[in-house]
């Protein structure tokens, strides 16, 4: 564990001192090394002190609570309840435990999840949807995407959606990946599909809904989203899979 | 069978050719949200802006509209303060993560360090700020990556995601009520995680996609 004067020097000098358990990220060197660990310095207590423990260089990503030191993480619900309920979420207050024995209360929206879709045409075009966001009061550029009916499955719903706004019907429909939109204080899952093979059918969006589509090239909306003009986070994700994906295939 | 009686046969309306590939949609270069003329006419007029639920962190409002088609809606909107999160890349290409417990989801989760912005702070203040509470790290280079709206449907939060290089280790110091521990992990296992959806949390996949479609570029460009 660090002793707050083993700190202060290394903020005077260049070269991080060699210690037990620190990654050493001297610039001129290329590669982050771990000293021997000492047991001793190893013991993760996060909460001890003002200073938590060097980070520890791991071979591999570990996936959360799959750590040995995650439980220690966790919080223990004290009491929930419903402090406010909408039409399409609530907010839920929970008083939980943190790891310190400290109580605390969290404020959790509770939200039936969403899907969006990447429609491609075959001329490699991505649908997009225009429409005014009145939280952001602006108009976005967004893939097509909606929230889930109670009880619909996300590949009917991507299906829906995709038909309503945009009035495509895919011959081929793949289930892509899933974002936690905003995990600190969500649970909002956004299930992001890959729609091919389209043909038009004709878009009825909802009564409340007005929006206008765009097919755009591929690559124009990756480019926008490096340049900065896509938020969206569904977007920049479907946008960026995208990309990669297409360059995995053209190296193959 | 004649085009027309193919189309029938598929169920497309009897007007339309079952040849018609695409679509009315206009094949366009893109036009970022308000730069397009038809945009104006998408808008919503906000009326009344109420908060009706106050939280420790996000309040809930709920804004009275007026429709394009002049109906009237109610909306409800979490205002957020906003955040920021860091992309921090080492010369071995290897990111810090960060491994904390999240409530919606009772889990912990593995994500790039981040944080809500302090009132009025500038956001790459605040991306210093919190690289260095959560991982200890100072950047010598800190450049804008891209900024996400984790769910523009119902919150005003926006993340503002930025890419650190030149890093050099002084000593964490997480907030009194913070727990959470730092992992190194090769970018190259990141993207891999954020592509098969075993890392889910939305800035954390923005931003590692978003760094390696530089990095790509960067060295394509350099071929």
């Amino acid at each position: 564990m660090a002793e707050l004067d083993q700190t202060d020097e290394r903020l005077e000098t260049s070269e991080p001192e060699a210690c037990s358990c620190s990654a050493d990220v001297d610039v001129e060197d290329d590669s982050c090394v771990a000293e021997e660990a000492d047991a001793d310095a190893c013991a993760r207590e996060p909460y001890e002190t003002a200073d938590s423990p060097e980070p520890e260089e791991t071979p591999s990503l570990i996936l959360g609570d799959e750590a040995e030191h995650d439980a220690d993480l966790h919080e223990e619900v004290i009491s929930s309840d419903i402090a406010w309920r909408g039409k399409i979420f609530d907010v839920e207050r929970l008083e939980v435990r943190l790891p310190n024995g400290r109580t605390s209360l969290r404020d959790v929206v509770r939200h039936r999840g969403a899907v969006a879709i990447v429609a491609l045409t075959e001329t490699g075009k991505i649908a997009l949807v225009r429409q005014y966001r009145t939280s952001l009061d602006c108009v976005t550029v967004e893939i097509p995407a909606g929230k889930l009916d109670p009880g619909e499955e996300p590949l009917e719903c991507a299906k829906r959606e995709l038909k309503e706004e945009t009035g495509f019907v895919a011959g081929r429909i793949a289930y892509l990946t899933t974002i936690a939109s905003s995990c600190g204080f969500s649970d909002e899952l956004i299930h992001i599909y890959l729609a091919t093979q389209l043909s038009f059918e004709g878009a009825k969006p909802d009564e409340d809904e007005f929006l206008n589509v765009d097919l755009v090239p591929v690559n124009e909306l990756v480019d926008a989203v490096l340049d900065g003009k896509i938020e969206d986070s569904k977007t920049v994700v479907g946008a960026l899979a995208c990309e990669v994906m297409a360059h995995r295939l053209a190296e193959e | 069978m004649a085009a027309e009686e193919r189309g029938a046969s598929a169920g497309l309306p009897h007007a339309m050719p079952s040849s018609f590939a695409e679509s009315p949609w206009p094949a366009r270069p893109f036009t970022p949200g308000d730069a397009d003329a038809r945009d104006a006419a998408l808008h919503e007029q906000i009326g009344a802006d109420e908060p009706v639920w106050r939280g420790g962190v996000i309040d809930v409002h709920n804004l009275s509209v007026t429709l394009p088609d002049g109906a009237a809606e109610h909306r409800d909107v979490v205002r957020h303060p906003g955040g920021v999160a860091v992309v921090a890349v080492t010369p071995g290409g290897q990111v810090p993560v960060v491994r904390q417990y999240r409530t919606p989801f009772d889990a912990v989760t593995v994500e790039i360090p981040a944080g809500k912005l302090d009132p009025g702070e500038e956001p790459a203040v605040a991306a210093r700020r919190e690289l260095r509470e959560e991982t200890g790290f100072v950047a010598d280079e800190l450049v804008p990556l891209v900024s996400v709206a984790p769910s523009p449907g119902y919150s005003d939060e926006v993340v503002h995601v930025y890419l650190a290089h030149g890093l050099r280790f002084v000593g964490a110091s997480p907030d009194a009520d913070e727990f959470l521990n730092v992992d190194m992990v090769d970018m190259s296992e990141l993207v891999a995680a954020v592509l098969d959806g075993s890392i889910t949390d939305a800035k954390t996949v923005a931003g590692i996609l978003a760094a390696h479609a530089r990095e790509a570029a960067l060295h394509r460009r350099s071929k």
